[in-house]
């Protein structure tokens, strides 16, 4: 990602890197990162335009009646992204995820 | 307590559960247009359609879902105007650069039709941009002229012939530097995405 790194970026990414199976849905991820909607959507724009994150929809059953959500996840290549870019500007927090680069740990 | 006041707190509950009603009903009426706005891509219209109202869905009380509704409306809105002027200054730059490349075959050709091609090119610019940018470019361009009618003849026609493409060509690298900062401070460049 040639872009620039703002707070808000690395604050998604690092929810993104806490979550299970480094997977999370839209409003969990505003929700964790405690940023407005739509700069939380702009940032999962600009990260799946850079091939950091995948995208899913959720699977509902039959008998759920409301609109799917989406879940954004982490590519092995987001996550080494993450990882790096998160040690580089918030040492006191990489450490925390330093064992998980690979993806192995949530496996 | 008595009667009338039982009455009016009753009234004002009953409308106050109507009107959040109508706060939710307004969310999600909003969040299809939130995606419009957003993103030119039909596909990915659809997408953040359904997604919003699921996060919105999720989120307690008219108020909030209203609220939410909304800030993705302004969201899209702010996108939407960046898309629009991202588009009109590229209008801009693109007749701004035709009339240049006008302007210097006139000069090229020797044909000067009323003023002269580097002056027509400096009154557009200044016209579209405001004189203070081009400020240090037409200082240099008197500069150089004042040299060339002091010095000798043969480089007084050497910088005669050249300058105009010389000022076209500087104007015109100014000119794009000046669109794309501007684009970059006012929105990033339209995106299917």
């Amino acid at each position: 990602m040639t872009e620039r790194v703002t707070q808000p970026t690395l604050d998604v990414l690092e929810a993104l890197l806490a979550a299970e199976d480094f997977e999370l849905h839209g409003w969990a991820i505003i929700k964790g990162t405690k940023r407005a909607g739509p700069t939380v959507y702009k940032i999962l724009e600009r990260l799946a335009g850079a091939d950091l994150l995948t995208e899913r929809w959720e699977e509902l059953g039959p008998e759920d009646n409301r609109p799917r959500r989406r879940f954004y996840k982490l590519t092995p290549n987001g996550r080494a992204h993450a990882h790096q870019l998160l040690a580089e500007r918030r040492p006191q927090t990489a450490s925390r995820w330093g064992h998980l680069l690979g993806g192995e740990a949530h496996a | 307590m008595n009667w009338n006041e039982i009455i009016i707190g009753g009234l004002v509950g009953w409308a106050l559960g109507d009107l959040l009603s109508v706060f939710k009903w307004a969310a999600l009426r909003i969040v299809p247009v939130a995606a419009r706005l957003w993103t030119i891509n039909p596909d990915r219209r659809a997408i953040y359609a359904e997604e919003w109202a699921a996060l919105i869905a999720e989120r307690p009380g008219g108020i909030l879902k209203l609220g939410t509704a909304l800030s993705f409306a302004l969201g899209g809105l702010s996108r939407a105007c960046g898309r629009r002027l991202h588009l009109t200054l590229k209008n801009i730059e693109g007749r701004l650069l035709r009339r240049l490349m006008h302007d210097l075959t006139s000069a090229s050709l020797g044909s000067h039709r009323g003023a002269h091609p580097s002056v027509r090119a400096l009154r557009t610019c200044v016209r579209i941009f405001g004189g203070i940018g081009l400020l240090p470019l037409v200082i240099l361009g008197t500069a150089l002229e004042c040299l060339a009618a002091r010095e000798r003849d043969s480089i007084r026609q050497i910088v005669e012939r050249d300058l105009p493409m010389v000022r076209g060509i500087a104007l015109l690298s100014f000119s794009r530097r000046v669109f794309r900062a501007a684009a970059e401070v006012l929105g990033s460049p339209p995106t299917t995405r």
